[in-house]
């Protein structure tokens, strides 16, 4: 007999940056969007491996 | 859904909350605050877990000032015929990474004056010991966009070890040297 257990993803996880450390650069006198920090939670970091 | 914000105190910087984009809320000055450092934090709507990163922002030198230079004296005394006349052209500039090119632009005309032009750097030569013993020199400075013109007036005299130790120093209030005179 086969028994399938189907896990369903929850998002039950971290959300984790892109890096742990981000470096920007911008010129003096400047107003203006610096640079962009992003994060992904791990259950859809998971699920675009698989 | 994930929120950004961030932790750290800062007046100076701002984040979209929704989409992690930085802004600046007014602009930089290299020669007050070359670098920032302040951390962020993103938190799940659906979970409330959290993380954490570190932002570190580097502020590039702009040439937005001109050269300050105002016009100058250098009084010179040549005691007992010792001569080492070195100056330097007093020109400053606020942006710390413009480099300073300097140029005479009249009152040289005899060549009394020996002028590095990469650092301002003036050599008095002995020859105006015999001609008149005060010039004005007009110099000029030049940044990579601005530049700034002065007038130097240097004055020699020749003196002697004994005409100093007999002499007295005057210092004046409210009024100037030559009214003085």
């Amino acid at each position: 007999m086969f028994v399938y257990i189907d896990l369903e993803d929850v998002a039950d996880s971290n959300p984790v940056f892109d890096h742990k450390i981000y470096n920007f650069t911008i010129d003096e006198n400047k107003k203006a969007d610096v640079g962009v920090v992003h994060a992904d939670l791990a259950d859809e970091k998971f699920k675009h491996i698989c | 859904m994930l929120s950004y914000q961030i932790i750290d105190k800062t007046r100076n910087f701002r984040i979209d909350r929704k989409r992690g984009v930085i802004l600046t809320q007014e602009p930089l000055d290299y020669e007050y605050v070359k670098e920032y450092t302040f951390k962020v934090r993103v938190t799940s709507g659906s979970s409330g877990a959290t993380d954490e990163a570190k932002v570190i922002i580097y502020v590039n030198d702009v040439n937005d000032h001109p050269p300050k230079f105002s016009d100058f004296y250098i009084f010179l005394n040549i005691i007992d015929g010792r001569f080492n006349p070195i100056f330097q052209v007093p020109a400053t500039d606020r942006d710390v990474t413009s480099k300073l090119r300097y140029s005479i632009i009249s009152g040289n005309d005899h060549k009394f004056v020996k002028f590095n032009p990469s650092n301002g750097e003036l050599r008095l030569k002995k020859s105006i010991l015999n001609n008149n013993a005060e010039r004005v020199i007009k110099f000029e400075v030049k940044d990579s966009d601005f530049f700034a013109r002065a007038y130097g007036r240097i004055s020699v005299s020749e003196v002697s070890s004994e005409m100093i130790s007999k002499s007295m120093f005057i210092v004046l209030y409210n009024t100037t040297r030559d009214s003085f005179i």
